[in-house]
């Protein structure tokens, strides 16, 4: 596999851990059931595992621990925001 | 909690599976456990109609049992939680530190993350500033255009840079500096660059700059503070530490509801509560970010003090005398011996390490008249020293590496965990994509303070009482303008000195002092704009603004473009950043937007109605 192809992958999957944690949550209010918890956070954590494995011949361990670290802050960060901001124009558009 | 739940939960704790031996010896609840258990337990009581009883509290858990039937020792409900029970005076304390803290911090930290994600792509920046292109050649033509220029410009056999081109390495361009002591940005120096025209003849062309990445740099590093280094640094040092204060204090408070509040945005009619969730969700998931930002801030801030204490401390006074050890061992200058080429340079440095990517090799001279090669580029498999990568020293005469300190790879444990620290602050790991994520962590950190004076001005906010007239109090006003003035100030100052900056370098004699003239008066006029104003009229005017300056910033190469003027500047980036002023732009024009038609629709008592 090429290196930029596995870091593409790596990042993907990172960030679709990261996605799929969020609509795991029972607080999360966009997705109405939300996620099986337990089977959502095997699934995320086997994502985080694979992009671990995927990053890891490019980056190196300490930078690879970083970047997954950095991609799931990133996205818990703004996920929780945007999906708030479209269920507003969800419930408006209703 | 009902009685059809009760029930579900019954079978599963009605073994008494989790307080055998607790069971039925009456406890007075406590008042200092805090009124999150005492809730609990009045709502399940009167639900289940049974006695309650306080079967287990420390600081870490609660266990709390309904007992239906006491004779018969049968539970209906147990509560065990792992939820945090801290005392509710302590939470209050930690709360009211987190707010105070962070309202005397917050503006200061919304200029250093606004500024600081803009220089996550400072590299970038400098070169897409300068209005006129470097010309790139191929790398084993540059020694002979050194021979050439060192006839008129002699300062360049002391110094000079020559910087590869990533995407076809064997190409390069030389620069170099007249003047000045420092070898980017804040010197006085002149920046030059020469290139070979197709008749044989040589063209030197200044590279003529307003330095702008260097300035947001200096605005990140110094909180916007317009004050010299050695005043500005410990002001920095001493926002750092009310900055790790209030995300101490603030994770405490947030503790007690992590379970329920985690990853929650409950927007509706309860502003409040959602400026409350987005300030909690961004603070909380940006955590380790943040701690590693402020420590390491704390760091740059005092670490003349730090070295101080250590060389009294530890080093007897003798630290000096340890930094010369470490030091790389000068390289006498040798008159009768010429000096390696840059493509034996750029081979030695392969050979030796294959993994590093060279962006760039300078010749550096010390003040003794020693020089040295060095050899600045990446290695995405290390956590690198700057945002510009890890660099190396060789001997300019022999070719032998000379330093590797910094070399990402080839450092001591001691010394990479040391660049770690530095890597995490400037996102100097993991190549571009760290970048964009550093960058969208910025701009949400500087959200985040934003939302936490938003919070502090809405919780003091008089409500009006049966559609009386209230007259807000004088510092909520106060704040708000000021949250308005400063935020919006410092997104359209560097907005304006993005959109201006190729201007002044084009036509402008004092590209730099203007630059930053610009920035500190449209600061200040967007401040003083938003007293006279109020913070709510001025809101959206300001706004207008800053959609207005961002989307200027594509004017000039939209100029270049139509060949309105002679500017073949074309970096890498600048399609990149047209792209960005343009979501920039459309998001402000978006906000201000929905602020005007918000303003007309606000209840009588919002601090945000025009007055």
């Amino acid at each position: 596999m090429s290196p930029i192809l596995s870091a593409s992958l790596g990042y993907g999957c990172a960030s679709l851990a990261a996605v799929i944690a969020y609509y795991s949550s029972p607080n999360q209010h966009l997705v109405i059931p939300p996620l099986p918890l337990r089977y959502g956070l095997v699934a995320a954590i086997g994502l985080f595992c694979a992009a671990y494995f995927l990053l890891n011949p490019r980056l190196g361990v300490a930078p690879d621990i970083f970047c997954c670290v950095m991609v799931a802050m990133a996205v818990w960060s703004l996920l929780p925001v945007a999906s708030s901001f479209f269920q507003k124009k969800y419930r408006s558009a209703k | 909690m009902d009685g059809k739940s009760i029930g579900r939960l019954g079978p599963w704790l009605s073994a008494g599976y989790w307080c055998f031996g607790h069971t039925l010896s009456p406890v007075p609840l406590p008042a200092r456990y805090g009124f999150r258990s005492v809730k609990y337990v009045v709502d399940c009581a009167r639900v289940a109609g049974g006695t309650v009883r306080l079967l287990f509290v420390s600081d870490s858990f609660t266990s709390l049992a309904v007992v239906g039937e006491p004779e018969r020792c049968l539970f209906s409900y147990h509560y065990y939680g792992w939820a945090m029970t801290i005392r509710a005076d302590l939470i209050r304390l930690y709360k009211e530190v987190h707010t105070w803290v962070g309202i005397c911090s917050g503006l200061f930290l919304f200029i250093a993350f606004y500024a600081g994600a803009i220089t996550m792509f400072a590299p970038a920046l400098e070169q897409w500033e300068v209005p006129a292109s470097v010309k790139a050649m191929p790398l084993n033509e540059i020694p002979d255009l050194l021979k050439v220029v060192s006839v008129s410009h002699p300062e360049i056999k002391n110094n000079y840079d020559i910087t590869l081109i990533a995407q076809s390495p064997d190409f390069a361009y030389l620069t170099w500096q007249q003047g000045g002591g420092r070898h980017h940005g804040a010197g006085n120096g002149q920046r030059f660059t020469a290139n070979v025209l197709p008749d044989g003849s040589l063209k030197i062309t200044p590279l003529v700059s307003t330095h702008v990445s260097h300035f947001i740099n200096v605005l990140h590093q110094q909180v916007g503070l317009p004050l010299s280094r050695e005043f500005a640094m410990p002001l920095m040092g001493i926002v750092a530490l009310l900055y790790g204060l209030a995300l101490v204090s603030g994770i405490i408070a947030f503790l007690p509801g992590l379970r329920k509040n985690i990853f929650a945005v409950r927007p509706g009619k309860n502003r409040k509560r959602q400026w409350l969730d987005i300030h909690n969700v961004l603070g909380v998931f940006s955590l380790p970010f943040h701690l590693i930002m402020a420590l390491s801030s704390i760091v740059f801030a005092f670490h003349d003090v730090f070295y101080a204490t250590q060389n009294a401390t530890i080093y007897h006074h003798a630290l000096n005398r340890t930094f010369a050890t470490v030091a790389p061992k000068s390289t006498v200058q040798k008159n009768n011996v010429t000096m390696i080429s840059p493509v034996e340079a750029l081979g030695d440095v392969t050979r030796l390490f294959p993994d590093f990517t060279v962006k760039s090799l300078a010749l550096k001279s010390g003040r003794d008249g020693s020089k040295s090669i060095q050899v600045t580029g990446f290695n995405v498999k290390h956590v690198m020293r700057s945002p510009e990568g890890g660099f190396l020293t060789l001997d300019p005469y022999d070719g032998h590496v000379i330093q590797t300190d910094y070399m990402p790879g080839v450092q001591s444990v001691r010394l990479a965990v040391i660049t770690s620290f530095f890597a995490l602050h400037f996102g100097s790991y993991g190549g571009s994509p760290v970048i964009w994520g550093y960058f969208i962590l910025g701009l949400a950190g500087a959200f985040l303070f934003y939302s936490g004076n938003l919070l502090w001005i809405e919780s003091r906010r008089k409500k009006a009482v049966k559609n009386q007239t209230v007259e807000q109090k004088r510092s909520t006003k106060i704040l708000a303008s000021l949250t308005v003035g400063v935020s919006l100030g410092c997104i359209i100052g560097i907005s304006s000195l993005l959109s201006l900056a190729r201007w002044l370098a084009l036509y402008g004699t004092h590209a730099a002092f203007w630059g930053e003239s610009i920035y500190y008066a449209l600061f200040l006029a967007t401040i003083t704009w938003s007293f006279i104003l109020g913070a709510g009229k001025s809101s959206y005017q300001l706004l207008a603004v800053a959609s207005f300056t961002t989307a200027s910033i594509i004017f000039y190469d939209f100029c270049a473009y139509a060949g309105i003027i002679n500017s073949s500047a074309e970096t890498d980036l600048t399609l990149t950043i047209d792209v960005l002023a343009l979501i920039g732009a459309c998001c402000f024009a978006y906000f201000s937007l929905r602020t005007y038609r918000k303003m007309q629709s606000l209840s009588e008592d919002s601090v945000w109605k025009p007055q």
